[in-house]
């Protein structure tokens, strides 16, 4: 599959830049991405198991993501879970779409539309 | 009890999970009725009966757009398969080349006998001009038949001459049809355009309503060849 530049994705939806930056701490199922992204979100995101493997499937197929080896979640249960992990691919997307929100960021301040978080 | 009310939950879940496309039921969905599990799991241990009712009716409601999503993305998948393979497949294509090439070859008969007509040649200015159009006409369907023919070059030749019927439906078909109707809605408002006294905002006008009529037919044409079954021609 011939990969399209880390641009050419960007806008991406909440729903798939999140479950990258969850990725990007490591390896996860998909009940550990829905929680990770909630908990991340303080609750503001929250996905139900049809937009995550609705949206895992297409990253997959977009090269962002890769299917990792199926093991058992100890803290939860003995069942082999399906694990995902970031693809070299992904971490690039993910860094571009940092980017374009952190100019997005700096346009809004520079309007004097907010404040830094810091004030 | 909660094991039961989570047990009895997983079931409907199972049960709507028949409402995904196939291949992705078959390719997700354990990995989703898993995901549910936990979560049921999980808002029973810290939130009991509440928290699991709270559960199953985010779920409902994630389910909605999910389905409509995976139901737009396969049949979009489906039919961007189906013309890419009309492009690139050669049997799609060369189903194509015989009815396009008949509506050159009419249009340009057409064009030609009206254009005769109108310049009142008579006689044997007429005839010959005639005798002109017609070969060109006919050799724009011999061309078409050819690239037919020498797709399936390992087929005998004789099996066309036995199938004359065949080799009409080979031009004259629904998809032909609508390309011919096509190409005759363009080159008659263009011609037609050109005899009137018009504006240039006038004429661009009309020339882009006809062309907008002509891809109309031309389109229509495209999706029938794209949704015909494989051509058993020969």
């Amino acid at each position: 599959m011939s990969q399209s530049a880390p641009e050419d994705l960007l806008p991406l939806t909440p729903a798939v830049f999140h479950i990258l930056i969850a990725l990007a701490g490591g390896e996860r199922h998909g009940y550990a991405i829905m929680t990770e992204v909630t908990a991340a979100t303080g609750g503001q995101l929250r996905m139900g198991p049809g937009t995550l493997y609705g949206s895992i499937k297409r990253m997959i197929a977009s090269g962002l993501i890769e299917e990792a080896e199926e093991r058992p979640e100890p803290s939860l249960d003995d069942e082999r879970r399906r694990y995902y992990r970031l693809t070299p691919f992904g971490r690039k997307v993910c860094a571009a779409e940092s980017r374009r929100l952190e100019k997005l960021v700096a346009l809004v301040r520079r309007k004097g539309l907010t404040r830094p978080a810091y004030n | 009890m909660q094991s039961k009310t989570v047990a009895f939950c997983e079931r409907m879940y199972g049960w709507l999970l028949k409402a995904y496309p196939p291949s992705h039921r078959v390719e997700y969905g354990e990995a989703m009725a898993q995901a549910f599990r936990d979560l049921c799991r999980d808002a029973c241990a810290r939130h009991g009966t509440w928290g699991l009712l709270k559960v199953v009716l985010f779920t409902l409601a994630d389910a909605v757009p999910s389905l409509v999503a995976e139901y737009t993305a396969q049949e979009a998948r489906a039919m961007l398969k189906r013309i890419l393979n009309s492009q690139i497949s050669f049997g799609r294509l060369e189903r194509s080349i015989g009815p396009i090439f008949a509506m050159l070859g009419a249009g340009v008969l057409a064009l030609a006998l009206h254009r005769f007509y109108e310049m009142h040649l008579d006689g044997a200015p007429f005839w010959l001009g005639a005798l002109a159009a017609t070969t060109l006409a006919l050799l724009f369907a011999v061309v078409g038949l050819l690239v037919h023919v020498l797709k399936r070059w390992n087929i005998p030749v004789v099996q066309y001459r036995r199938a004359p019927g065949q080799m009409l439906r080979y031009f004259i078909n629904a998809p032909g049809l609508c390309y011919t109707a096509g190409t005759w809605v363009l080159v008659g408002s263009v011609y037609k355009l050109g005899e009137l006294r018009l504006t240039e905002a006038e004429l661009l006008i009309g020339l882009l309503i006809a062309l907008a009529l002509s891809m109309l037919f031309i389109a229509l044409g495209l999706l029938l060849n794209i949704a015909k079954p494989h051509n058993k021609f020969v």
